[in-house]
């Protein structure tokens, strides 16, 4: 790992196309689904992956879908 | 009041109309929520508390996933705090539905409304008892950043220098406020949208705009992100 280039990305957030919250919130049903799937969602949503690398409250979202979708039968 | 009772079946969108227009072919599963949420009879109220259902045991369970992240005292509000996330989220997914796509399952969609609901609300209990530090920047926060060399050592000494530099001179007001809050003082975007009466998107936005004018000026002293290197998982 490069000190300085992890930093300037976690300053800067991915380059690219971004999709924003919204857009992100719109579809991340189905990009979790896809990811679960062993889909390639961040090359279907590449601007939505972008965004989850880039947004901490998104990310975290996504990750807390995917843990619900993985046990969808919840005791 | 139930939450049946709040929010009655829908008008001229017509989900399963949508569905078949769009020649998408729904699971069984989702086909039988979005007849049990779109029948007038009493298959919606028993929809609705199946849904309700549904949705406090994914709320319970994210609250339990997030505990031991949260602090002490909101052990005790977990269950209320499901049970309104449940509940709010239950009239969202019942007011959006004539968007649902079918492009994932039902219930992932739906699962997707109390998410939200519940992590907002977690990490506003998370925050509630601390302060937002957006004009007092500890930038050597930005070093724990894991340097492989006593050069990248240097270099991030260097680095932390020009980001507090550009921060200064090229950023808005707004700007700066809310790049050091989320990204020096990793304060959630939503706890900031809260106290700052704005919305996630808009915060985001700002925060995005704050980072193209950094990348810009960082590239312009010779600091320029190389793509592939770097990340963070």
């Amino acid at each position: 790992m490069n000190g300085p280039q992890e930093l300037l990305r976690r300053v800067l957030g991915p380059p690219g196309e971004d999709a924003g919250c919204e857009r992100s919130i719109e579809v991340l049903d189905e990009y979790v689904e896809h990811e679960l799937a062993g889909r390639p969602a961040a090359t279907l949503y590449p601007d939505v992956a972008s965004h989850l690398a880039a947004c901490p409250d998104c990310r975290e979202d996504r990750d807390a879908l995917a843990d619900l979708v993985r046990g969808r039968n919840l005791g | 009041m139930s939450v049946a009772e709040l929010v009655r079946p829908f008008e001229p969108c017509d989900a399963l109309t949508v569905m078949a227009d769009a020649a998408v072919a729904l699971d069984p599963e989702s086909r039988g929520w979005l007849e049990a949420l779109r029948s007038d009879g009493p298959g919606h109220d028993q929809g609705v508390a199946d849904l309700y259902a549904l949705l406090h045991r994914a709320a319970r369970h994210e609250a339990q996933r997030r505990r031991a992240s949260l602090p002490a005292r909101a052990a005790d509000d977990l269950d209320d705090i499901a049970r309104q996330a449940a509940g709010d989220a239950v009239v969202v997914v019942l007011r959006k539905i004539g968007t649902y796509r079918g492009a994932s399952r039902f219930t992932t969609w739906a699962y997707k409304f109390v998410i939200f609901e519940v992590s907002a609300a977690l990490r506003r209990e998370s925050w509630r008892d601390r302060t937002v530090t957006m004009d007092d920047p500890e930038w050597e926060r930005l070093a724990d950043v894991t340097p492989s060399t006593p050069l990248d050592r240097v270099e991030i000494r260097e680095l932390i220098g020009a980001i507090e530099r550009s921060v200064a001179a090229d950023l808005t007001p707004r700007q700066r406020d809310i790049f050091v809050a989320v990204v020096v003082h990793d304060v959630p975007i939503d706890v900031l949208a809260d106290r700052l009466d704005s919305t996630r998107g808009a915060i985001y936005k700002a925060l995005h705009d704050a980072r193209r004018k950094l990348r810009s000026s960082l590239e312009a002293q010779g600091w320029a992100l190389r793509v592939g290197e770097g990340e963070v998982s």
